[in-house]
């Protein structure tokens, strides 16, 4: 327990030394599954906070306007596809992440999210339409933050050069979006077939 | 927060006690009634109850004897001037009737014996504010001007422009705007309105319609020759109604179009409601065909939606607010329903005008005490009356609790009087994350001048913690090393 305290206490140091960070998570032991899974759990809850308590000038629907479902599917599941796309991308193009590595980092690299979003939520309440520049800028400094930090996990996790980076993160953006294409499709297939058996069986057996 | 939770209550009970009242207010009126709020609808308390039919039959006293004349037949375009009286193009009939509003025949223009002054098939009316009468005569293919008295003094033909060589001028609306250029809508053009100088000149075309093309049609344009293109691919939509109102936007109607139906135009000839779907209707597939276009003093749009047989209120940012109105069952006529209505106008009490081929005639609905009480709460709130805006906003909340807008105006009336946390609940209530900014802006300051020394010692003592941990961290780390 107290291991994975020190874990997760680890995304402070982590946020100012990323480049050691990655390499420190996978050999030095400072991450776990179990911290990473924490940290996604810690991650959404920071969103939905934000949602609810970020100035109603800035999100007058606060968490009225969604549900958790919808945010869990646009936010969480996103994150878990870029982790499947990424090792398996990775797995062609010779990376060296395992999908251990992959799963922790890519937890990891959305700790300025659980730092930053609720203090700017409540940092926003302050702010009327004619400061709105500045709370639109620090969201802005914290999502582009995370974008860096997903770019540094490709290139430090598989250990990449520059443009070998730049073209995997390519084909990991076409490979979620072709894990997005498959779901749908073999969950449109799964939900035909069982209506298909239902009807077929009813009419087998003359309940119409 | 409070005001939230008590409008969650009151939301509640009159979903569950309030239909009997929209019950006992539905006897007097044979449709439904609706409020809209953020892509939401629900059901209101009757808006606006038929009140007679006009026009079905007229008389004329001759000689001492009542003497039966034709009523209308066919009956297209609707207009009504200053002073509350009807005129209405009755295209069937060659003429256009002027009435008063209880349906008494004062004026029959087009059927007199100078040959210029006959009327063939007109289908649009519009009366300027010196009395004179422009009809889109759209039979003779001319704009024809009569007097107040109705005797016939000009006309303006197709003018010789280039740009419309290929055009038969068949105008079926007309309208005429500060300047006294005319707007015209005429059949089978698809470039736009056309407007005409006072100088009788073609001045351009105003406000076109783009042409949809749908992806099939796109590859169509790649393989067709010209020739299978003029045939295959469906042109630009129709404009079906004009109206230009005393700002001068001019605003439009379109029929067979998948967004844009309704369009407000400022004087730039920008449309204000650009890419916004203005269809609400679900209830037919022919839902969406606004036939008719008005708005009254205040900026109200009513718009007419012939294909659901209902009509539409918008306020002027087009948003939706109201609807009422609903189609006859098996085309039998009855006062209130619509058969086949084409123009509604909007007198100066509020009472709306609506003509229906079907009927042959025109159908007036009156306003609820209700709908009356809207009205003078926006007219007051318009005027700057705020104080007497808010106490009739809240007089019609003890009707409605729904109705936003009675919400917006008092929240406006708290701000002026400078009570700007509770504006801000009202406008919380009614997601104006606008209204809201401004109120919290002027608590914020009066917050910070008020507390002017707390303030700068909050500041001050934040610097010296600043300094002093500053001071302490770096002793520490020199301990370290």
């Amino acid at each position: 327990m107290r291991r994975l305290g020190e874990q997760i206490a680890y995304t402070w140091t982590f946020l100012r030394h990323p480049i050691d960070g990655f390499y420190d998570l996978r050999f030095s032991g400072k991450g776990s599954v179990a911290s990473a899974s924490v940290l996604l759990v810690l991650f959404f809850i920071a969103h939905l906070l934000r949602l609810e308590w970020t100035h109603f000038v800035f999100n007058p629907y606060r968490l009225l306007g969604t549900s958790v479902g919808r945010e869990l599917l646009t936010t969480l599941l996103p994150v878990l596809i870029w982790v499947l796309a990424n090792y398996l991308v990775s797995c062609i193009t010779k990376g060296q992440g395992t999908f251990r590595a992959v799963y922790i980092s890519a937890a990891y690299s959305l700790s300025p999210a659980i730092y930053f979003y609720i203090p700017i939520a409540i940092v926003s309440n302050l702010f009327t339409n004619a400061e709105a520049s500045i709370y639109y800028f620090l969201t802005f400094v914290v999502n582009a933050w995370m974008l860096v930090l997903f770019y540094l996990q490709v290139k430090e996790v598989h250990g990449y050069e520059i443009g070998e980076t730049i073209v995997n993160i390519l084909w990991m953006l076409f490979a979620m979006v072709a894990i997005i294409a498959f779901a749908i499709a073999l969950f449109a297939i799964v939900i035909q077939s069982v209506n298909f058996a239902v009807s077929f069986f009813r009419e087998a057996l003359g309940y119409v | 927060m409070q005001l939230r939770k008590w409008l969650l209550l009151m939301m509640v009970a009159v979903v569950v006690i309030g239909f009997s009242h929209t019950g006992t207010a539905s006897a007097s009126a044979p449709y439904r009634s609706y409020g809209y709020f953020k892509e939401q609808t629900f059901p209101v308390q009757s808006l606006y109850v038929p009140e007679r039919v006009i026009g079905d039959q007229f008389y004329a006293v001759q000689n001492g004897s009542q003497e039966s004349l034709p009523g209308l037949n066919g009956p297209t375009d609707l207009f009504i001037d200053n002073e509350d009286h009807i005129y209405v193009s009755d295209t069937n009939n060659n003429r256009v009737v002027k009435m008063n509003d209880r349906g008494q025949l004062l004026l029959e223009l087009g059927t007199g014996a100078d040959e210029r002054s006959k009327l063939k098939a007109p289908e649009g009316i519009y009366v300027s504010s010196n009395g004179n009468i422009y009809v889109a005569d759209t039979g003779n293919n001319r704009i024809a001007v009569f007097n107040r008295d109705g005797m016939w003094i000009d006309e303006i033909l197709k003018p010789g422009s280039m740009m419309l060589q290929e055009v038969t001028f068949m105008p079926s609306r007309v309208s005429v705007d500060l300047r006294g250029f005319l707007y015209i809508a005429a059949k089978g053009v698809n470039e736009g309105l056309i407007v005409i100088s006072p100088d009788k000149e073609f001045a351009g075309f105003f406000g076109s319609n783009k042409v949809e093309l749908s992806a099939l049609d796109r590859i169509k344009n790649l393989f067709y020759t010209e020739e299978q293109k003029r045939t295959a691919i469906g042109g630009a939509a129709s404009v079906s109604d004009l109206f230009i109102d005393s700002e001068g936007f001019v605003y439009t109607t379109t029929i067979g179009a998948r967004s844009e139906q309704i369009k407000k135009y400022n004087v730039g000839g920008e449309n204000m409601f650009s890419g916004e779907n203005m269809r609400l209707a679900r209830n037919s597939a022919l839902a969406g065909t606004y036939t008719g276009i008005t708005v009254d003093r205040n900026g109200n749009i009513f718009a007419l939606d012939a294909g659901a047989g209902q009509v539409f209120q918008f306020d002027p940012n087009g948003e939706p607010v109201f609807s009422f109105g609903d189609k006859l069952v098996d085309n039998k006529l009855r006062m209130g329903l619509f058969g086949d209505p084409v123009s509604i106008k909007v007198n100066s009490r509020g009472y709306l005008y609506v003509t229906d081929k079907m009927f042959n005639a025109v159908q007036v609905f009156r306003p609820t005490e209700f709908m009356t009480k809207v009205n003078q709460a926006e007219e007051l709130f318009n005027s700057g009356n705020y104080e007497e805006a808010m106490r009739k906003s809240q007089d019609v909340l003890k009707s409605n609790v729904f109705y936003y807008k009675a919400h917006f105006i008092i929240g406006k009336a708290l701000y002026m009087d400078t009570k700007w946390a509770e504006s801000m609940e009202r406008f919380e209530l009614v997601f104006d994350t606008a209204g809201y900014s401004d109120a919290f802006w002027e608590l914020r300051i009066h917050w910070v001048r008020n507390h002017f020394y707390l303030v700068i010692s909050i500041l001050l003592a934040a610097a010296a913690v600043y300094y002093v941990g500053n001071k302490v961290i770096r002793r520490r780390r020199g301990h370290h090393a």
